[in-house]
């Protein structure tokens, strides 16, 4: 299907290259074209739309350049061809200026269109620059489209859903040795406190990768080497790449940076290069990688540890089919020779990095740019009506230049300039437009977008915003200039000029176009209400605590500094009391993970007396998070039973823990779980550890995703080797307002230990708002989009009737003076609004259920064909209609029939 | 013949001077040579190669693949003698202009 559509498309463009180039290349241009889209179909439906997106715009944007070099060969070989080239230069020029000097007497709609063109174009090319950076540009590694990422999947049949969850290190080792198609990098994301020289720290988020990273990427550093094999040996020193950014902002881009030692939680790692501008990987945060010891020396080592993400690049000539293959080998190779840990079925997977990176945020900004394609079409819908009525008022110029000779294609030429001159104009200020919204756009989105921060308008928006200025031109000029000199002379030169059969059907013409533009705000109507509903519902959706007031920020000790866990807790542990003696604070606390931040992964746990799960079965597991005295209350997570933590339960004091309601239920369905205890497993046996309490469940990975079970132990027991409780955020509730407390915050934090950044000090409620950028930024967009429809709509309603009444002044005028009642008149007009809209609307409809399937992936909570939104929306439309017919039906009503008769 | 050559240009001729290619050919061959730095739109190719068609550095090859392998909508190009020379000339050109520049900028930094 998209094969079809680019193919006509192509073929129609054609016809804006010269014929000779037509003849010549043509049939192979198309072929060319063919051959990509079907390439591309290999890689999926995306992959098909950027390939047909491609062609259509480098066609497209084709033609002016190949007019281009034939007038430059002409000029150069065939002085008499120039001759012709000139009269038609001239003749455009002329009708320019005709044009002109014809949109200066008329400002107001000259004005009008262009500033309606512009707004449009802008819209569409500012969202197209996004889609374009997000989606369409090519990943900043060499040959791209081999890149895949390696993730195991947990099918839901077992228990546990999970698409796409890390790979342990010993499954690491076995790809790499025995899967040939690929190679494959394994890293981890990292966070350092990072000093140069004793500088002021600073907490950097990275990421370490095994060292064949950039090789498989393909990238070489600008400055300096990137990671050597042998780099990521264990005990090898460390080493570090840095980005570009962050050797620009940091180190001011010194170029003597290599060779020096950065220290990294107070661990000095040798700074061997930095990278270039743009490269970013896996994500723009991302400032610094160091080597990875893929080894099994790694303190999360084990088949069953699932630690690691990897990016693979195929090898030179294999296929992702042939990689699949080996890896089912590999995988049945596992099963027999490890089938405890194999028996639930999971598996490694391989994603296309692009669509990994992007995520669900594709989908979105699809969404959206069809949203902004229909504004435009309306916009068009629009002018063109705008451009029939003007058109009438012409007809009789038209009718004498013909009664003078002008034939007819020049009268289009003459026409087809203008308004192309309109379009253009129209779009270049569009694209000031663009530039003006985009930062308006990124800023409605309050998280970095996904390869964010390097949009710019470039040669391929150019392109974009040229085909959207000829499309627009074209639709919104052409029918009506083609209309405009289809005229009868003898009829227009009547003096009366009441001669009705043009205008007729020109007000018929007119009421296609409105009844097409209702029908395509419905459309944009029905799809922001759903998204609207979906966010607010989002919003209002209990995440189990109280955002309102609560001031938060991070705090990491490193070891460095705080050789000891007791070292650890004993420095949270003052700060935690100093906070909460500041002035407005109410409580303070701090836990390791903050709710809706968190990144997923659970841990296994066994409840004592409990059979243990079978192989095969899902096992008991939790999130596991430590909690201080004050967290709970800070947060008002509410208590449901038993007790919170307190200053009671720390070291030496029988080891307690709460656990949330869902894994209540789901690991104790039929007992009380106070007082029974659950055990992790270690070196050196089980920990047993008491429940005494249990708390509501708090989303802690989103809030569109469901709280998992969830076990909090106080840090100051800190029951488990593994965690030590160096990361940790705080959670402080003030009494008046959050953001109040920035400042003393941080010098209390400074008071304690000046080298330790205060990362992320940030309103609850602003995490809470980054939880809801992607489905805000959809739904206000939307939103936006679909009330300028409505706006345009009920313009697009005016005009025709407004026209309408004009038209027909003098037979209202005999309706009134011959008695009709001046409601019914009233009444007329107002239905004749209100039939466009209901024929618009139930054509909207039928489209707008055609298309709820590509808007279900992006609601929650609300279905895409949602009854009681497809119903409020003809009601909308209704109320509209009736506003913008209201007026020309009141001056309709008001017709004085004396003066209407008199013809004035 | 004093005219240089756009870089694309310059690809698509040293494409077609290592064996004679269809143009879907030549763009990918292309794209390969500079490890997807250089994406030839359909477009910008065949404007490319009529203007090498014109000034006679290209011309239409006759030879075509066995027919089962062949699509007969597609024309296979070929490098003329003279377009074999002015892409010499024209990489000599350029080799000159590198080494003066890489020249320039060693003297820079030993001066630094």
């Amino acid at each position: 299907m998209p094969a079809r559509v680019t193919s006509v498309a192509v073929r129609s463009l054609l016809w804006l290259y010269p014929p000779r180039f037509r003849a010549t290349f043509g049939r192979e241009l198309r072929a060319d074209v063919e051959r990509d889209v079907h390439d591309a179909a290999r890689q999926g439906r995306l992959a098909i739309a950027r390939a047909a997106l491609v062609a259509i715009s480098d066609v497209a944007a084709g033609a002016p350049l190949q007019w281009l070099a034939l007038s430059r060969r002409r000029a150069r070989r065939q002085p008499s061809a120039r001759r012709e080239g000139d009269r038609i230069m001239t003749r455009l020029w002329s009708d320019t200026r005709i044009g002109f000097r014809r949109l200066r007497q008329t400002p107001v709609f000259t004005a009008a269109v262009v500033l309606t063109i512009a707004l449009g174009i802008g819209l569409n090319t500012a969202m197209f620059s996004i889609v374009k950076g997000v989606i369409l540009d090519p990943l900043p590694y060499r040959e791209p489209d081999d890149l895949v990422s390696v993730y195991t999947r947990y099918p839901p049949s077992i228990g546990q859903d999970f698409s796409y969850f890390e790979l342990s290190g010993p499954e690491l080792l076995d790809l790499r040795e025995h899967v040939r198609s690929l190679s494959v990098s394994a890293y981890q994301w990292s966070e350092w406190n990072t000093t140069l020289d004793g500088s002021d720290a600073e907490r950097v988020q990275g990421a370490s990768a095994t060292a064949n990273l950039f090789t498989v990427l393909g990238v070489p550093a600008a400055l300096g080497r990137t990671f050597a094999t042998g780099d990521d040996a264990p005990g090898a020193p460390c080493v570090t790449v840095l980005s570009d950014g962050f050797w620009r902002d940091r180190f001011g881009g010194a170029t003597d940076i290599v060779g020096r030692d950065l220290r990294l939680d107070g661990r000095p790692c040798t700074i061997v290069g930095v990278m270039p501008p743009g490269f970013v990987f896996p994500i723009q945060q991302v400032r610094l990688w160091t080597s990875l010891a893929l080894h099994p020396t790694h303190p999360n080592w084990g088949r069953n540890n699932h630690d690691f993400l990897a990016v693979a690049r195929l090898a030179q000539g294999r296929t992702i089919a042939q990689a699949e293959a080996e890896l089912r080998l590999l995988w049945r190779r596992w099963s027999s020779e490890y089938p405890d840990d194999y028996a639930k079925g999971h598996f490694v997977i391989l994603r296309d990095l692009k669509e990994d990176l992007v995520g669900d945020l594709q989908t979105a900004l699809l969404v959206l740019l069809g949203a902004v394609a229909f504004v435009l079409l309306i916009v068009c819908a629009n002018l063109a009506g705008l451009v029939l009525s003007r058109a009438e008022g012409r007809r009789r110029e038209g009718a004498i230049r013909s009664a003078l000779g002008a034939g007819r294609a020049r009268l289009l030429q003459q026409l087809l300039t203008e308004h192309l001159l309109l379009a253009v104009t129209g779009g270049a200020l569009g694209l000031l437009v663009a530039r003006w919204l985009l930062p308006l756009l990124l800023a409605l989105y309050a998280d970095d977008l996904p390869r964010g921060g390097r949009f710019v308008l470039d040669g391929g928006v150019l392109a974009f915003t040229s085909l959207a200025v000829v499309l627009a031109g074209v639709t919104f000029a052409f029918v009506p200039a083609l209309r405009a000199t289809r005229v009868d002379i003898q009829d227009a030169l009547r003096a009366d000029g009441r001669s009705t059969t043009t205008r007729r059907s020109s007000v018929r013409a007119q009421s296609v176009l409105v009844v097409v533009e209702v029908a395509l705000s419905v459309v944009l109507v029905t799809g922001a209400i759903l998204l609207l509903r979906s966010y607010a519902g989002l919003r209002q959706l209990d995440a189990g605590f109280d955002p309102q007031d609560v001031l938060t920020f991070q705090i990491f000790t490193p070891s460095t500094a705080y050789a000891s866990r007791e070292h650890v807790q004993q420095f949270h542990a003052t700060l935690r009391e100093r906070l909460a003696a500041l002035p407005g604070v109410a409580t303070a606390g701090a836990m390791s993970d903050l709710p809706l931040q968190s990144a997923g992964g659970s841990d296994n746990f066994v409840i004592e007396g409990a059979p243990p799960t079978g192989p095969g079965e899902p096992g008991r597991n939790a999130r596991f998070s430590m909690v201080t005295p004050g967290a709970f209350e800070a947060l008002r997570i509410p208590l449901r039973r038993g007790r919170l933590i307190t200053e009671r339960d720390g070291t030496g004091q029988p080891l307690v823990a709460v656990i949330n309601d869902i894994a209540a239920r789901t690991y104790w369905p039929s007992g009380d779980p106070i007082g029974r205890r659950i055990g992790y497993g270690g070196p050196d046996g089980q920990t047993w550890i008491t429940v005494v309490g249990i708390v509501g469940d708090v989303r802690s990975m989103g809030l569109d995703r469901p709280a998992p079970p969830a076990i909090y132990v106080p840090l100051a027991q800190s029951p488990r080797p593994d965690y030590e409780g160096r990361a940790m955020t705080f959670v402080v509730r003030s009494q008046t307002n959050a953001t109040a407390l920035a400042a003393s915050v941080r010098s209390t934090v400074m008071s304690l230990d000046a080298s330790l950044p205060v990362d992320q000090l940030l309103p609850m409620m602003a995490v809470v708002d980054r939880a809801a950028s992607q489905p805000r930024f959809a739904a206000y967009l939307m939103g936006f989009f679909a009330l300028s429809a409505l706006l345009l709509g009920a313009i697009g309603i005016y005009g025709v009737l407004a026209y309408a009444v004009e038209r027909r002044r003098t037979e209202i005028g005999v309706r009134i003076a011959l008695g009709a009642d001046r409601g019914r008149v009233f009444r007329l007009v107002v239905s004749r609004g209100l039939m466009l809209a209901a024929v618009g609307g139930v054509c909207g409809l039928a489209m707008a259920l055609a298309v709820a399937r590509m808007l279900s992936t992006l609601l929650y909570g609300v279905s895409a064909t949602d009854p009681s939104t497809l119903a409020a929306v003809p009601l909308l439309l209704v109320a509209v209609a009736f506003v913008a017919g209201a007026i020309p039906a009141l001056r309709a009503a008001r017709v004085d029939p004396v003066r209407a008769l008199r013809g004035e | 013949m004093a005219r240089q050559f756009s870089e694309k240009v310059i690809l698509v001729l040293a494409s077609v001077a290592d064996g004679d290619r269809h143009g879907y050919a030549i763009s990918k061959d292309v794209a390969r040579r500079t490890g997807g730095g250089v994406r030839l739109g359909s477009a910008t190719l065949y404007r490319l190669l009529g203007q090498l068609l014109e000034d006679g550095l290209v011309e239409e090859s006759d030879r075509r693949p066995a027919p089962e392998l062949d699509d007969e909508r597609r024309r296979y190009y070929r490098i003329t003698p003279t377009g074999r020379r002015a892409l010499a000339a024209e990489l000599r050109r350029l080799d000159r202009v590198l080494a003066a520049a890489r020249l320039g900028r060693r003297s820079a930094s030993q001066r630094a």
